[in-house]
């Protein structure tokens, strides 16, 4: 997507040993031209099969998209994208199986070991076959069925769009709508692909979708779109991205996730990023440009965010939550962690609308070696908010004499009865603390791990257990080369 | 910028049309300056509310008139507050008034009307901590009637408090428009305690665009204290400038209680060790009042420290606004920086807009800030009310104690006094909550 020439070489050369076993090269006749035109668009979505009005929902955004100007408000910095250079589709990739793990970049086969990722798992993630007893599909099957008997709908959003069109047609754009913004509108006119997912009144989903989504890691491409809905008093809990680095050769990442709480409804939302985050000085990298948001449309309802962004050489992304519903819920918890030359700005809206709404933000910003991790957040009292409740903490820890921590907070309050907090705190690492390490015989980037770890520990805690344990040592990793 | 609004435009007509006649039109080094401010007014226009900073105050929308900026020859106004022993600067619609005036012994005046400006104050005017396109001050800059331009020379400890006086007259008439300015420098190891009140008589719409530049040198010492009273008629634009050298301290005291529109920007530069700032502002506004206090503490050196405290008390259909942004730059370790902002909204329309923002570039410091919105406690009202308290006076005992740490810190003495009372006034005329 449209790649600088300088950060294609850096990608080509860095992700190299990885693509030399990648990837098929015919693909010319599975891309849709070159380019960004209503031709492209009318492309993607003949090639999806698409129905006359996703076809015009596209169009629309597209002719809107046109006209909107490139956001320049966050504090990040990049050469500017052009859009025209580069392709808007590509059908999913077929990758060649490799025959055993000896075939795989040793340094990627390093960090998975350090991740403890199992070694059947490995395989999987660096595309070597797996072998019969840990069939992914026999696995995935398993986890349909039980599904279907839960009668929760789980499935690539173009699927949904063909078999359940009343829902996508009802939902979709209906928490972020079409002119949100501009990687959101472009996102609905180009959206690749995505997850759906539907949970029936009272329906408690069996299991962390986590697991079924990890095994089943399909391409969803550049542009995913997802959409999440729980019907009265269901629960979900849903797992997005992977603590393995996975290298991409799209620059350029637009996602849109529209969550749907209704009364009594409760979606967790799970995140743990790590894309290339660009080589030590600072070349190459994605750029994550991402609309997340959850609407508790129900009375009770509840929408909770937790996400571990440790990737991507720019992370531009306010997962959010409108609390529509009397006495709904929406919490945040985030770390975000820039090293090298990563961009961060990322943080939260709270948009308290409905009577006895809560909301917390729990923000932890690490910044590391020339880094810039920016907190951005936005609570907002609506005068009918009765008794609105918002708790807010952001902390940052710099480390190192040359990144910067930065915390931009609105706080808006339009009903007396509404009680907000809100703290904030930057510092550096504790030098007793890393001398009570040291002291110890642990190691300085040992010490500085186990230090991050405490302080992003309220978030961790939020993860889906088998998670929780990866991301910790992904903090680690993430540091690596920081200190010393 | 795209087409000149009405209001715009009125200003350009207006430098158009006096400034041959403004103070100094014969100095070209002044004249410089001003056609300069005015380029950069040109450019940028009123600011708006799609400009972040002023997001929740859109100048464009809301300065609006035709103003007459002929002083009227109305009757002076007097100042509603007692008098305090200090000497005194009045100045009655942006003009200083020699009459009223007086001539302090040990401090350098001049008038920035009538006196042919010295190079020290030609030098600092409108070159103290300045800010690339700050559309306000440049305004101000370009059609400023009159000021003071005060030093305090190396070393002087001015005993006597410095008031300045700004009062606004009333009555019928066109609306009516003043640019003021105040420059006061303190050299090296000199101290100086500054009080300062805003007062506007009631009738017609009168703005008031003020502009303070302050120059500490190193070690010197400056205690600020500044009141504030506009009534809905009367809107105030108010931007301070400030450059605090190594050693230096510098604390403002603010109290608001108008119900018009107030916007003050403040900004400070820490230049460097042991440099200081402390903020304490409170704000009592009812009615339609509006008061944006938009502060940027910028740590420039390392070993610097500020304290920013922010109190709001909102009532009627108010809004208090607080935009505070602190910015640490590379290589300022030992930067200890913290805000405070808390608003208690009295009534259902009030509204409290806060922003707190911390831009850090070093990593060898203490930042931080804490900010709550909400009610008077119910518990403590409960208990107020259950023990014989009206309603109101248990409002006030409560506000009282949430504001008192602020007026018992006010100094000197006499000015406490009188601000205490004044605020404590106002607090027991707010309507309570419902």
């Amino acid at each position: 997507m449209a790649i600088v020439e300088e950060t294609k070489r850096q990608v080509a050369e860095l992700g190299g040993d990885k693509y030399k076993y990648g990837f098929f090269t015919d693909i010319e006749s599975e891309r849709a031209p070159k380019g960004l035109s209503e031709d492209t668009v009318r492309f993607i979505s003949e090639k999806k099969g698409e129905p006359e009005w996703l076809l015009a929902w596209r169009l629309e955004a597209f002719a809107r998209w046109k006209e909107m100007p490139v956001p320049a408000w966050a504090r990040v910095h990049y050469p500017p994208i052009d859009f025209q250079d580069a392709y808007y589709y590509s059908a999913p990739k077929t990758k060649k199986k490799l025959d055993s793990l000896d075939e795989v970049d040793p340094e990627l086969l390093k960090t998975y070991e350090k991740l403890g990722i199992p070694l059947t798992e490995q395989k999987m993630l660096a595309g070597v076959a797996v072998d019969a007893v840990f069939d992914s599909v026999s696995v995935a099957t398993t986890f349909k069925e039980k599904l279907k008997e839960a009668g929760v709908i789980f499935c690539p959003i173009s699927e949904a769009v063909r078999d359940y069109p009343d829902f996508v047609r009802k939902y979709l754009g209906s928490v972020v709508p079409l002119t949100d913004n501009f990687y959101a509108t472009l996102n609905s006119a180009v959206f690749s692909d995505g997850s759906f997912v539907y949970v029936p009144k009272g329906v408690r989903c069996p299991m962390e979708l986590s697991t079924y989504f990890r095994i089943n890691a399909a391409e969803t491409g550049q542009f995913e779109r997802t959409l999440i809905i729980a019907e009265e008093g269901a629960y979900v809990s849903y797992l997005e991205g992977c603590t393995a680095p996975k290298r991409d050769e799209n620059q350029l990442h637009a996602a849109v996730v529209e969550l749907i709480a209704l009364d009594d409804a409760e979606i967790k939302y799970s995140t743990v990023q790590n894309w290339y985050p660009g080589d030590e000085e600072g070349k190459g990298g994605i750029y994550n440009f991402v609309t997340k948001r959850g609407d508790c449309r129900g009375r009770n309802a509840k929408i909770s965010w937790t996400q571990v962004e440790t990737g991507s050489a720019i992370t531009w992304k306010y997962p959010s939550c409108i609390l529509r519903g009397d006495n709904s819920v929406g919490e945040f918890y985030s770390i975000a962690i820039a090293n090298h030359f990563q961009q961060a700005d990322t943080g939260t809206k709270m948009i308290h609308l409905g009577r006895n709404t809560r909301s917390r933000i729990i923000a932890k910003g690490i910044s590391a070696g020339h880094a810039q991790n920016t907190y951005r957040g936005l609570v907002s009292v609506h005068a009918r908010a009765a008794n609105a409740r918002n708790y807010t903490q952001c902390d940052s820890l710099l480390i190192g004499g040359k990144c910067g921590a930065h915390t931009i907070p609105y706080i808006e309050s339009r009903n007396p009865t509404a009680r907000l907090e809100h703290e904030a705190s930057t510092s550096k690492i504790s030098d007793d603390q890393l001398f009570y390490c040291r002291a110890r015989g642990i190691p300085q980037e040992e010490a500085v791990t186990l230090i991050v770890n405490g302080f992003c520990r309220e978030v961790l805690q939020q993860l889906p257990m088998e998670f929780a344990v990866e991301a910790q040592k992904l903090v680690g990793i993430s540091l690596e080369g920081s200190v010393g | 910028m795209s087409a000149a609004t009405a209001p715009e435009q009125f200003w350009f007509d207006e430098f158009a049309a006096r400034a041959r006649k403004l103070p100094g039109a014969g100095d070209s080094a002044l004249m410089e300056k001003r056609e300069a401010a005015m380029a950069l007014f040109r450019r940028a226009g009123l600011p708006h509310r799609r400009i972040e900073a002023f997001k929740y105050t859109d100048l464009r929308a809301r300065l609006n008139e035709r103003y007459d900026t002929d002083q009227a020859a109305a009757p002076a106004p007097q100042s509603a507050l007692p008098a305090w022993e200090a000497n005194r600067f009045v100045i009655i619609d942006g003009i200083l008034s020699d009459a009223r005036s007086d001539r302090p012994e040990g401090l350098e005046i001049a008038s920035l009307a009538k006196d042919s400006l010295p190079p020290w104050a030609l030098a600092r005017l409108g070159a103290v901590n300045p800010q690339a396109d700050h559309v306000m001050s440049a305004l101000n800059l370009a059609l400023m009637q009159d000021g003071v331009a005060i030093r305090v020379p190396r070393g002087f400890a001015a005993l006597r408090p410095l008031h300045l006086q700004f009062l606004e007259t009333g009555g019928e008439g066109a609306p009516a428009a003043s640019h003021a300015r105040v420059l006061i420098v303190l050299e090296e190891g000199a101290s100086l305690t500054l009080t300062e009140t805003h007062e506007a008589a009631t009738g017609r719409r009168t703005l008031a665009s003020r502009v303070t530049e302050l120059a500490l040198e190193r070690d010197a010492a400056l205690e600020h204290v500044r009141f504030t009273a506009a009534h809905a008629r009367h809107d105030r634009i108010s931007s301070l400038f400030a450059e605090i050298g190594a050693g230096a301290a510098y604390r403002l005291s603010q109290i608001q209680t108008g119900d018009g529109l107030e916007r003050d920007d403040l900004f400070v530069r820490l230049e460097g060790m042991g440099a200081q700032f402390l903020l304490g502002a409170l704000r009592l506004l009812e009615g339609t009042a509006h008061a944006d206090l938009t502060t940027i503490i910028d740590h420039a050196g390392p070993g610097a420290r500020a304290d920013q405290r922010v109190k709001s008390v909102l009532a009627g259909k108010s809004c208090g606004i607080y935009q505070g942004k602190v910015i640490v730059r590379e290589g300022a370790l030992g930067t200890d920086s913290h805000q405070l902002a808390r608003a208690v909204l009295l009534s259902g329309e009030a509204e409290a807009m806060t922003k707190p923002e911390l831009e850090i570039f070093a990593d060898d410091v203490k930042c931080g800030h804490g900010a709550t919105v909400g009610a008077l406690d119910p518990d403590a009202l409960f208990y107020l009310r259950a023990r014989g308290v009206p309603l109101n006076e248990a409002n006030a005992m409560l506000l009282e104690a949430f504001l008192a740490e602020d007026l018992d810190g006010l100094s000197p003495e006499p000015i406490r006094e009188v601000l205490r009372t004044a605020t404590l006034k106002r607090l027991v005329a707010m309507e309570p909550a419902k």
